[in-house]
């Protein structure tokens, strides 16, 4: 092939890169399956989003006494779901996390509403977590 | 083997007995029984004069009670008011023993004293402040101040036993981590309540450490004495209160009787959602700290679900 040898490059890079897209869009982790709640919008309640981004990929699950707000089911660095939430007493989250990487791993959970963070934080555990993140009244 | 190396022997023989006679412990307390013995182990033994079963608002030490803790070198005590006895015995036993204080190491919560029907002449020695409130005494509820009371009861057995600090930092430091694992046990078996249901009525107000680390309100029949006798316009706004929240059960305590309890389930509809250990621990299962944890947390759960 003649021509500018940069030119050259950004040309084969450009061939790759469109070659490659059906393979990764085949192969990249599924998004996670968020289960759908109903989401109240009572007086009482008030409509949050739950975000959690792991330090790296975990099969995550967040649950409330009435069931699993979100639940991955392919490991995952990033995962999000809406939810109704009581205003005045919100109920407890159970997070559950499990990480095939080795070493201490970290799980951060915001609960956000109208960009307002409500909620922030870390949990650290190696391998396996399970605890609750409680609201103070 | 010649005379010297005998000698030796002989001398090692009995530095190793020297060193095997356990710390003399008395407890006035069934929980720190359990923690001296965690902590402890074979370097202490530990005597309760308070054991399960006995309702120690209202346990007075006998004269044979009185020569074992004058024979300890600790006596371990609840404080905050709990031993309504104990500058009596101070003074009966002299400066002998050392008495550790687990209610000074805990941030003490204050509560309302209802001395409606008080029997006076039963101990009530509880801390009151300017305003009329006084110090709930019954700290063991929340994991953290048990893990305070740990760290209290390992050092005070490393100033009377220092050659054996080793053994009671590595005992304290793996109860310590038992503490933690059952504090999450807890907190996961109460995240399953919605906190709209997390309204505890009991027989005394025994639980309010327990409530203030997992967000009940909670509504006692009694005062946090079992000597505080509720009136009769007490037992009828509660149950007032019942219905209107619809609280579903009731909980009665191991070393009460329930019957009061019972008339209120009766008007109210609530069940009697099983009986919790408030003032110390029990038998079996409740014998030790975390089974007596366990099975509360278990057992208000399961009853307000």
């Amino acid at each position: 092939m003649r021509g500018f040898p940069l030119l050259r490059f950004v040309l084969v890079a450009l061939g790759l890169c469109v070659a490659g897209f059906p393979v990764w869009s085949l192969t990249r982790p599924a998004p996670p399956a968020v289960p759908q709640t109903p989401v109240r919008t009572d007086a009482e309640h008030r409509e949050v989003e739950l975000v959690v981004n792991t330090s790296t990929p975990a099969l995550v699950r967040i649950s409330s006494p009435d069931g699993a707000i979100l639940e991955t089911v392919t490991p995952t660095s990033s995962a999000s779901a809406r939810f109704a939430q009581n205003a005045s007493a919100p109920d407890d989250l159970v997070v559950s996390a499990r990480w095939e990487a080795g070493g201490e791993q970290a799980l951060r959970v915001r609960i956000i509403q109208n960009e307002e963070t409500l909620l922030d934080r870390t949990l650290w555990a190696e391998g396996e977590l399970e605890d609750v993140i409680g609201f103070q009244p | 083997m010649n005379w010297k190396l005998m000698t030796a022997a002989l001398v090692l023989g009995f530095g190793g007995l020297a060193s095997a006679v356990p710390v003399e412990v008395a407890s006035l307390s069934t929980v720190l029984t359990d923690v001296a013995q965690n902590v402890g182990g074979d370097r202490v033994r530990v005597t309760p004069i308070v054991k399960a079963g006995i309702d120690p608002h209202v346990f007075e030490p006998t004269p044979g009670d009185v020569k074992k803790i004058s024979n300890a070198r600790l006596v371990l005590v609840s404080g905050l008011g709990f031993e309504g006895y104990l500058q009596k015995l101070q003074s009966s036993v002299g400066s002998g023993p050392r008495f550790l204080i687990a209610g000074d190491v805990v941030k003490p919560l204050m509560a309302e004293e209802t001395c409606e029907g008080h029997d006076h002449d039963h101990h009530h020695h509880h801390a009151h402040s300017a305003d009329g409130k006084v110090a709930d005494p019954h700290w063991w509820h929340s994991v953290k101040n048990v893990e305070a009371v740990t760290r209290q009861i390992r050092d005070a057995l490393i100033a009377l036993d220092p050659e054996g600090r080793s053994t009671y930092e590595a005992n304290a430091k793996a109860f310590e981590a038992r503490l933690k694992e059952l504090a999450r046990d807890v907190r996961l078996e109460v995240a399953r309540l919605p906190k709209s249901s997390r309204v505890l009525v009991t027989s005394h107000d025994a639980l309010g450490y327990f409530a203030k680390d997992h967000g009940f309100e909670v509504l006692p029949v009694q005062g946090i004495s079992t000597s505080d006798q509720p009136s009769s316009q007490k037992v009828r706004d509660l149950i007032q209160t019942i219905r209107e929240r619809g609280v579903k059960a009731i909980f009665a305590e191991n070393i009460e009787n329930p019957r009061v309890l019972e008339q209120i389930t009766k008007e109210t509809g609530a069940k009697l959602g099983g009986v919790l250990y408030a003032d110390g621990l029990g038998t079996g299962e409740t014998g030790t700290y975390e089974g007596m944890m366990r099975h509360n947390a278990g057992t208000i759960v399961a009853g307000l679900q």
